[in-house]
């Protein structure tokens, strides 16, 4: 085995998860902008005009970007969420999102108020908290980023969900025919929880109709096992989560018993998130309500060894 | 530069024929007994240069203390620390790397011999010793020729002088003869006197270090294989004696023990070979008092289950190769299988705890790490540590604050842990960090080789909540030749402290 090959974890674990590869293909959409990183930050790529951007909480609801591979200290001073750009016209803004976790712009703290735009453009500095950046916009025009997105849906002749990543669809998506009822998640062994240890399930494994094992480590894990389930009700679809961990959303705002989803809408399951597509409809992308800034310790921090008495 | 057997060639004021080019442009032969060697086809075309004055190209010219004259020989990008074999304390080098560097030249002979060349009876003073890669050079082939057919006595001429090496450093002696040799071999009293038990080692002698006879090797391979097979059964494995404790700590402040530990140790002898493999672990729960209890419970549990899944189903060199991300794998793994807990059991929702594993490859380690348990490697006096806290003051210091109040809530808030509620992502385990590579002068990060009388201990953070590092280290030096009574005593001695929190300490020492 080449040094330079991962271990193959499924051996380890005793069954094999159904890892769709193609959840993980090069993003179809051209990048509008780019947080360029230094040495030690990882650069960000926005795929749509609208990119929320921090870590994820599910009481703040979902983000469009997670950035990750930071140290301890990056992550611990990132909001989550942070900040939230937005591209009107051939202009950026953004908004920051978080009171606690500071933003420099240009050298200039920026005060941590959701309600203000701030216009960035090319080659701008920005630093959300430990994590620095410059800021490139990408050549692509809106209006042509806009024409692929419309030609990608009306391409489409089926309903699906597809996958977001970055603030734009990405390409993956999950077809659905009237009718049915489906389970999203990812594999999880076939025996009982916790494990009968008699059994050998070497190789049995559950996988839910749409099997999203195969997204990318920090997107999977807000991802539950059975999160949740799609179903035919009254000519229209139906989301019921299935899992009191992982939150289901629909247009960022929680959702905890069954839903329907109209067309357009934003389905996110933890914060993997996933536009609603039905061709007999127009094609249309929902805005969102940033979130108010929350004044909460974040959850990174919040687990405490305290003394049980 | 093309080269091909015929081809004359002019190095510096003499002028060369090649008789033989290898096909890969590795070597070539020349009539005089000159042996060009080249990694690189492009240096070719500066040996018209004068050697020693190519900028760029490092340059060997043979030890001019070799005083075997008839083997004129330059290397071209050769060992930059060759002694010829007249210097080399032979019979003082590990057995290990003396008969590893005979099975070696064994191989080499053999890939020469299928070239249809023979060396004409190879002598120990056409040899160089590369110091830094522990390996012979063949400095010069004086009487290399081709031959068709290659007959058994000329395989037996170039790797004889093979086995006197090896009768002279397993021995101490020298050589005999070969009639001599033959006498020793057919004595079982002779062979004890001269201390040739083991079977493997008389084998070889009889195969080559005796006249040309019926028993003679056939081939070098043979020569090769059979050394290979001495080296196997010479093996002396690490013999891993484990000591381990856990206790619930003062029942004023605990009401149960959320600390769980737990190793795996396997030993196999197959093919003649001893492997030693194992995984040990300590894992501190956090969250409610019973969640917190049964996510260390199955955190070590699960990571013991796919460590023998790893052993059972990866190759033994899969193994050895890969420690540091086999143990990162296990951990992965557990994070999965807490968080599936999380998801189908009700009542089981709310725990999480800290994991600290070593996985034992032969004389390898791997190491995984989330959260505030320790590990720590204790060699030649001093006490290393093997992994760092993943707590908010860890955070906070890294930002330039002041975290020296121990007391401090931020001492106790951990920033990486397994925990029911979701995965955690792989890139977040930590194996060796590079301040501890540095450290600890790691050749990578997949693992870290141990010696014997390496210490190595794994602990909760309840150890160090009680004692200071010195107090850990006394005890160590106490108590380094019994794992389990070094883990009795710092229980007893944190004990003797208030000893707020679980205390848990594994400790391996490799014999």
């Amino acid at each position: 085995m080449d040094a330079s090959q991962p271990i193959d974890l499924d051996t380890l674990r005793g069954w094999r998860e159904n890892r769709d590869v193609s959840l993980r293909s090069e993003h179809v959409l051209p990048i509008l902008a780019k947080l360029v990183g230094d040495e030690h930050t990882p650069t960000l790529a926005l795929h749509g005009p609208d990119v929320l951007i921090g870590r994820f909480n599910t009481q703040h609801g979902p983000v469009d970007t997670v950035p990750e591979q930071l140290s301890d200290a990056q992550r611990y001073k990132m909001g989550d969420p942070h900040i939230k750009f937005t591209l009107v016209g051939e202009q950026w803004h953004f908004r920051v999102v978080s009171r606690n976790h500071k933003v420099i712009h240009q050298g200039r703290a920026v005060q941590t108020l959701n309600t203000i735009n701030h216009a960035i453009n090319h080659n701008d500095t920005l630093q959300l908290g430990q994590c620095r950046y410059r800021f490139e916009i990408a050549p692509c025009p809106l209006e042509r980023w806009r024409r692929l997105r419309r030609d990608l849906l009306t391409t489409e002749t089926q309903t699906a969900l597809f996958l977001k990543r970055h603030g734009s669809l990405c390409g993956p998506r999950f077809h659905m025919e009237a009718h049915r009822q489906y389970i999203l998640g990812r594999s999880f062994p076939a025996r009982d929880i916790p494990y009968d240890r008699t059994e050998t399930p070497w190789g049995e494994f559950n996988s839910p109709d749409w099997d999203l094992a195969g997204l990318f480590d920090a997107e999977r894990r807000s991802v539950a096992f059975r999160h949740a389930s799609l179903g035919w009700n009254k000519d229209r679809w139906e989301i019921t989560p299935l899992s009191k961990r992982q939150p289901v959303y629909i247009n960022r705002q929680r959702v905890d018993g069954p839903q329907v989803l109209d067309p357009g809408d934003e389905l996110a399951l933890g914060t993997v998130l996933c536009y609603f597509h039905d061709p007999n409809a127009a094609p249309r992308e929902p805005s969102f309500q940033t979130p108010d800034v929350i004044d909460w310790q974040s959850e990174y921090t919040r687990v405490t060894k305290e003394p049980q008495s | 530069m093309n080269l091909s057997p015929g081809q004359v060639i002019q190095l510096q004021d003499r002028r060369v024929t090649l008789f033989y080019v290898s096909p890969d442009h590795q070597w070539a032969l020349s009539t005089c007994g000159l042996v060009l060697w080249t990694q690189y086809v492009e240096a070719w075309e500066v040996i018209h240069e004068t050697l020693g004055q190519v900028p760029g190209v490092p340059t060997y010219l043979f030890d001019t203390r070799l005083t075997h004259a008839n083997a004129p020989f330059v290397f071209w990008d050769g060992p930059r620390r060759a002694i010829p074999f007249e210097l080399l304390p032979w019979r003082n080098l590990s057995q290990e790397d003396a008969i590893e560097a005979l099975q070696l030249l064994a191989w080499t002979i053999s890939a020469i011999h299928e070239e249809g060349i023979c060396l004409g009876g190879l002598r120990a003073e056409e040899l160089l010793w590369d110091e830094d890669r522990k390996i012979f050079w063949i400095a010069g082939f004086p009487r290399a020729k081709r031959c068709d057919p290659l007959t058994p006595e000329l395989v037996w001429r170039d790797i004889k002088t093979l086995a006197v090496l090896l009768y002279e450093h397993e021995t101490g002696e020298d050589y005999p003869g070969p009639h001599q040799m033959v006498s020793i071999l057919k004595t079982k009293a002779l062979q004890q006197q001269h201390e040739l038990t083991q079977p493997g080692l008389t084998q070889i002698l009889a195969s080559a270090a005796t006249p040309h006879g019926d028993i003679s090797y056939l081939h070098a391979y043979e020569l090769a294989q059979d050394l290979d097979q001495l080296l196997t059964e010479l093996y002396r494995p690490l013999h891993i004696h484990v000591g381990s404790r856990s206790t619930m700590g003062n029942y004023v402040f605990r009401r149960n023990n959320q600390d769980a530990c737990g190793h795996v140790l396997t030993q196999t002898i197959c093919g003649s070979r001893p492997r030693t493999y194992g995984f040990f672990c300590v894992a501190d729960g956090i969250g409610g008092i019973n969640d917190g209890e049964r996510a260390s419970n199955v955190a070590v549990t699960e990571a013991c289950s796919a460590f023998a899944r790893a052993w059972a189903n990866f190759a033994p060199e899969t193994l050895t190769t890969h420690t540091t991300s086999i143990a990162r794998g296990i951990a992965k793994v557990v994070s999965q299988t807490l968080a599936l807990h999380g998801e189908f059991e009700h009542n089981f929702h709310r725990g999480g705890t800290t994991f600290t594993g070593i996985l034992l490859a032969d004389d390898r380690i791997g190491l995984a790490h989330v959260g505030d348990s320790w590990a720590a490697l204790y060699r030649d006096g001093q006490l290393h540590d093997l992994t760092r806290e993943h707590t908010l003051a860890a955070i906070l210091e890294s930002l330039g604050e002041d975290v020296s109040d121990k007391s401090h809530v931020s001492h106790r808030t951990i920033s990486r842990f397994l925990t029911t509620s979701h995965e955690l992502e792989l890139d977040r385990i930590e194996g060796f960090s590079s301040s501890i590579q540095q450290a600890l002068e790691m050749d990578d990060a997949e693992s870290l080789t141990v010696q014997r009388g390496d210490l190595l201990i794994l602990s909760s953070d309840g150890l160090f909540a009680e004692l200071d590092k010195q107090a850990v280290l006394s005890e160590i030096v106490r108590y380094e030749a019994s794992p389990q009574s070094l883990c009795d005593a710092l229980i007893q001695l944190a004990l003797e402290a208030v000893s707020r929190d679980n205390i848990t300490v594994m400790v391996l020492l490799i014999g």
